[in-house]
């Protein structure tokens, strides 16, 4: 009898090493399982917005960039700065450029800093700077007091648009007559969304802060 | 001042954070923990390669020499760069030293009560959770498409806050992503370093190191077991086998053995 129960006990101990090593291994796959959900779900979370991104990120940028932050080191101007903390979760870390720190100075002299210096090929040299765009700026016509400086600090010509009452909108600065550019002129400057390339050094030297950048689909 | 490892390690620790901040500033071609180019060779942080490729669905080719020569590092010198370099670990020991010296007595003794309480009852992370961890992230990241890990990374958030603080002057709000590895150090013994990925990541290379070993020589070791207590990870040096997939090369073994058993050997076979 003895030795029965002694042989039962041992059948229980051989069968119970196979069921140790399936508990562990359903506990690592929880584990993992786990982890993917946490990955999807805030992936998932509502927080979709356009960005205005350093010139030539490629689209979408968050699935090509380490989030090292080479590029906000290189940028002579700060214009960069790392997307922070937000319901955007996919999006945390990566450059967007933010013309309360400066603008983008790609389209008046040759730089392209950030995309000599990203280390992962995240930014692509584009072949010809004049035709990328990296957001659009809007003009809130409203408190806009008529100062012009937006005219004088826009790198591309035509971007920024003052209307005339008799013909064709203005384009230079010096051709506005004096009357229309009074402060407490009713008539404002507006953006040409086609020329405009969304570079922010409008939004950056605007001395009443008007000027917002909006950023471009899927960036 | 006397000339031990901890005197190097602390060195090492500083002139690292010396040569992020002269990153920062535009002097050196280093970005963060991430990234540190020499010319065409780019060193990046192993995770972060991982990651763009599984989100790219495609091998980054440009960082592809630097990822490898960074897996060569790890399988010459082991798992180094965790009790070295980690701004984590370094940041938790000062951390948890100026919250002892600043808090009243009675109330760190109060809180170090509870702490172990908590630790008794909580399941102890092992390796192999942490593995699985990495490993069900790395599949969420193939499927999402998306780098997950490195947004709230220690060592990068610490990076993006080093670099945002020098350029913009302001600190991010992301910063509250390092109460994940304090809330991890209250309740689980070995803290955050029993579930980083990039020390799990490592620990998978540096598990086929045999070089810059500690090694104990049995005829002058008299038991004591002091390197046992002051081992981060808990391993047994005295007893003749290291576990070198969890070995971070801190040399404290070294450091606390009163008898001189503990050696650093260039190449063991153990």
């Amino acid at each position: 009898m003895k030795k029965n129960i002694g042989s039962a006990k041992e059948q229980k101990i051989l069968h119970k090493k196979p069921s140790i090593s399936r508990r562990n291994f359903l506990k690592y796959g929880l584990e993992a399982g786990a982890m993917v959900a946490v990955v999807g779900g805030l992936k998932c979370l509502p927080g979709k917005k356009t960005y205005a991104r350093p010139p030539g990120a490629l689209e979408p940028l968050y699935e090509r960039c380490i989030k090292c932050g080479a590029c906000i080191e290189a940028c002579p101007t700060h214009a960069l700065e790392l997307l922070d903390l937000g319901l955007d979760f996919k999006n945390i870390g990566t450059p967007v450029l933010n013309p309360v720190h400066g603008g983008c100075i790609a389209w008046q002299e040759p730089c392209l800093a950030c995309i000599d210096i990203c280390p992962a090929n995240a930014l692509v040299k584009p072949e010809n700077i004049a035709a990328e765009k990296i957001g659009i700026a809007a003009i809130d016509g409203q408190a806009c007091v008529n100062c012009m400086l937006c005219f004088l600090k826009c790198p591309v010509p035509g971007a920024v648009l003052f209307p005339n009452p008799h013909g064709a909108p203005f384009e230079r600065e010096n051709d506005i007559p004096i009357l229309l550019k009074k402060t407490n002129s009713p008539i404002k400057p507006y953006i040409n969304e086609k020329a405009c390339v969304g570079c922010g050094l409008c939004a950056f030297y605007c001395p009443v802060r008007v000027i917002s950048i909006k950023g471009i689909e899927n960036r | 001042m006397t000339l031990n490892y901890a005197f190097f390690r602390k060195g090492v620790g500083i002139i690292s954070l010396l040569i992020i901040i002269a990153g920062a500033l535009g002097a050196v071609n280093v970005a963060g923990c991430c990234t540190l180019s020499l010319g065409f060779l780019r060193l990046v942080c192993p995770v972060g390669f991982l990651e763009i490729c599984l989100a790219d669905h495609r091998v980054n080719m440009l960082l592809l020499p630097g990822f490898l020569s960074v897996v060569l590092i790890i399988f010459m010198g082991g798992r180094f760069f965790c009790s070295w370099l980690c701004p984590a670990s370094i940041m938790g020991r000062q951390f948890i030293r100026a919250a002892e010296k600043l808090c009243p007595g009675s109330l760190c003794i109060f809180f170090k009560k509870w702490t172990k309480k908590i630790q008794k009852y909580m399941p102890q992370p092992d390796y192999k959770d942490a593995l699985a961890l990495a490993f069900g992230s790395f599949v969420g990241i193939w499927i999402f498409r998306y780098p997950f890990i490195s947004t709230f990374c220690p060592l990068g958030v610490l990076s993006r806050n080093i670099i945002e603080f020098l350029t913009h002057f302001r600190l991010r709000y992301d910063l509250i992503f390092l109460v994940i590895p304090g809330l991890a150090a209250i309740f689980w013994i070995k803290g955050w370093k029993s579930v980083c990925p990039l020390g799990a990541l490592r620990g998978m290379v540096s598990n086929y190191n045999h070089t810059m070993v500690p090694v104990v020589d049995p005829d002058l070791c008299n038991n004591c077991r002091k390197c046992e207590k002051q081992c981060p990870e808990k391993l047994t040096p005295y007893s003749g086998t290291l576990d070198l997939k969890l070995c971070h090369k801190c040399f404290k073994c070294i450091d606390t053995c009163p008898c001189n058993a503990v050696k650093l050997t260039i190449f063991s076979n153990n």
